[in-house]
């Protein structure tokens, strides 16, 4: 599903003197099926941006299209009384510890919480459930628990379950990684990826993990005070290091490992997403270095 | 509602000690009731607008954050227009009568509603939550001896007033993360929105009280243990223009004493 941000400006606390403009003039558009990489420091606008993708944020200036629907500042009475339900089931949106929204006395309950706001049966609320539990792959023999009972880990599972559970076409995660150990960082990446794919989804991906984009995104966008600076290529990104250190961003480790390397070998660095790509390039550089 | 936010500035009201303004707010509430004429009524007005320049605050923002309390004031004011029945008849239309006492009384106590919510949102615009509860527990100091746990009393404060804030974006974000799956809090029929306070509510007090759990345990890591014998990090210091403020106000006083004599 195609997602479209046309000049959009926001301020937060409008007339107010906390007036604040966290978006000037964004423009960005995503082509249904990809998978970007929002990146950007703190306070860089990037969280802002993404909540404007369902409809929870309405620009104060500009429009965002997501397929048919179309979402723009509120001028007219008619705007105000835009429903936006249908957006939200269409893009779903995990939060930075999306595992702070659980609430309901079970896991199955609290996954049927959206299908059954979007308008879902009992049953088929609870089948959906069932599919999307069975995805981020919770063991059956928790769903009947409390969701406060699990691990950091489980709820933060139940949660991500409990967005897909609505069937979105979009899915936008906020930091999915924040607060995990370096194994969950790696499953939980991986889930996406994989869901990514089952589903047929369009990935957007809000990140401070330079190699986590690195590993994962076609394209990334970088946020700088509220405006673009820099949306295409990761690798184009970042092998101009002035430019990623004027961003306030790091070159991924993989990445710097290589270009140090390069010259040794006295090869061009190599366009190397994972540890494992690096470690195949080594290998494959030392054994012609043996072989002349 | 602007009660209790503070905007951050360097006009004079700004760098007044926050306990020469709790105790000249203290004193005014009284005073108010001195202005039940027409001059005291133009000096106060005056004093209360001159007040809010020097604040250097815009006009425009106080408005905004006063339109709620005006429906109130309008409210007093409509009460006493219809159900003051002293002085002479104005004007009748059917069961209804306005009489000249309504008018009068109505306007006083409005008036005398506006400048005491004016004055006060000044001090708290203008004074930072924590100089605030710094001050109440200078107030509270002298009442120890009574056992009234003073320095308790304004920890409790100044840590409610520290997470407000914080409680408010927390209610933010988990609002937000409802809404995205589906939930809608702003139509539909008062039942359905009511119900949708419960998965709001549950989130939220399950991370106040791990929040509540935390910061006791970073307290008592880093050694507090009560208010005897700390010292503080922010010194309040009494200055000139603070003694000024409450001559300020006993000048305030007379005058109005004095303006009660003209009719």
């Amino acid at each position: 599903m195609p997602i479209s941000i046309e000049e959009v400006t926001y301020q937060y606390q409008l007339n107010t003197p906390f007036e604040r403009t966290a978006l000037r003039d964004v423009n960005v558009s995503i082509p249904s099926g990809a998978l970007v990489a929002f990146l950007g420091h703190t306070g860089s606008g990037k969280s802002t941006l993404v909540q404007h993708m369902n409809g929870l944020l309405r620009p104060t200036k500009g429009r965002v299209v997501v397929d048919d629907i179309e979402v723009r500042a509120i001028t007219k009475r008619r705007d105000k009384k835009q429903s936006l339900l249908p957006l939200r089931r269409r893009v779903g949106l995990v939060f930075q510890y999306p595992e702070h929204q659980l609430f309901e006395e079970t896991v199955e309950r609290d996954v049927m919480f959206g299908p059954r706001n979007f308008g879902a049966s009992e049953d088929e609320a609870k089948e959906r459930a069932h599919a999307a539990l069975r995805l981020v792959g919770l063991d059956e023999t928790l769903w009947g628990r409390s969701p406060f009972d699990l691990s950091g880990g489980q709820m933060r599972r139940v949660a991500i379950a409990g967005v897909l559970a609505s069937r979105p076409n979009v899915l936008v995660v906020d930091e999915p990684t924040a607060g995990l150990d370096p194994l969950g960082r790696r499953e939980m990446l991986a889930l996406f990826k994989r869901l990514k794919q089952e589903l047929d989804l369009t990935l957007i991906l809000v990140s401070h993990d330079m190699d986590d984009v690195l590993a994962y995104a076609e394209r990334v966008v970088v946020m700088e005070r509220g405006e673009v600076a820099f949306d295409g290529n990761p690798f184009d990104l970042f092998k101009d290091e002035a430019l990623v250190k004027g961003l306030q961003l790091e070159v991924p480790h993989v990445l710097r490992f290589a270009s140090e390397l390069a010259p040794v070998f006295g090869v061009a660095t190599p366009a190397l997403r994972t540890e494992g790509e690096l470690a195949d390039w080594i290998a494959l550089e030392l054994r012609k270095g043996r072989a002349t | 509602m602007i009660i209790g936010q503070y905007i951050p500035g360097h006009s004079w009201l700004h760098t007044l000690d926050a306990r020469a303004k709790t105790l000249f707010i203290l004193g005014f509430i009284p005073i108010v009731f001195l202005a039940d004429n027409l001059w005291t009524n133009v000096f106060l007005l005056g004093f209360t607008l001159f007040a809010v320049r020097l604040s250097q605050l815009s006009w425009r923002y106080l408005w905004n954050g006063l339109k709620m309390i005006l429906f109130l004031i309008v409210f007093t004011l409509l009460l006493q227009l219809f159900f003051n029945r002293d002085g002479t008849e104005l004007i009748a239309f059917g069961p209804f009568a306005i009489y000249s006492e309504g008018v009068r009384m109505g306007l006083i106590v409005s008036l005398r509603f506006f400048y005491l919510v004016m004055l006060t949102t000044l001090v708290t615009l203008t004074t930072t939550p924590m100089e605030l509860t710094d001050s109440i527990e200078a107030g509270l100091r002298p009442l120890e001896r009574l056992r009234v746990p003073a320095h308790e009393i304004a920890l409790m404060l100044s840590i409610s007033l520290r997470f407000l804030p914080t409680l408010a974006d927390e209610t933010d974000r988990i609002m937000k993360a409802q809404q995205a799956r589906g939930v809608d809090l702003k139509s539909g029929p008062l039942k359905d929105r009511l119900k949708a306070v419960v998965p709001l509510m549950i989130p939220l007090f399950v991370s106040a009280f791990k929040r509540a759990e935390d910061l006791a345990t970073a307290m008592e890591a880093r050694g507090y243990r009560g208010g005897e014998g700390r010292t503080r990090l922010r010194e309040m210091t009494w200055h000139q223009r603070d003694t000024a403020l409450l001559l300020i106000f006993v000048v305030v006083t007379l005058i109005l004493i004095g303006l009660r004599g003209i009719e």
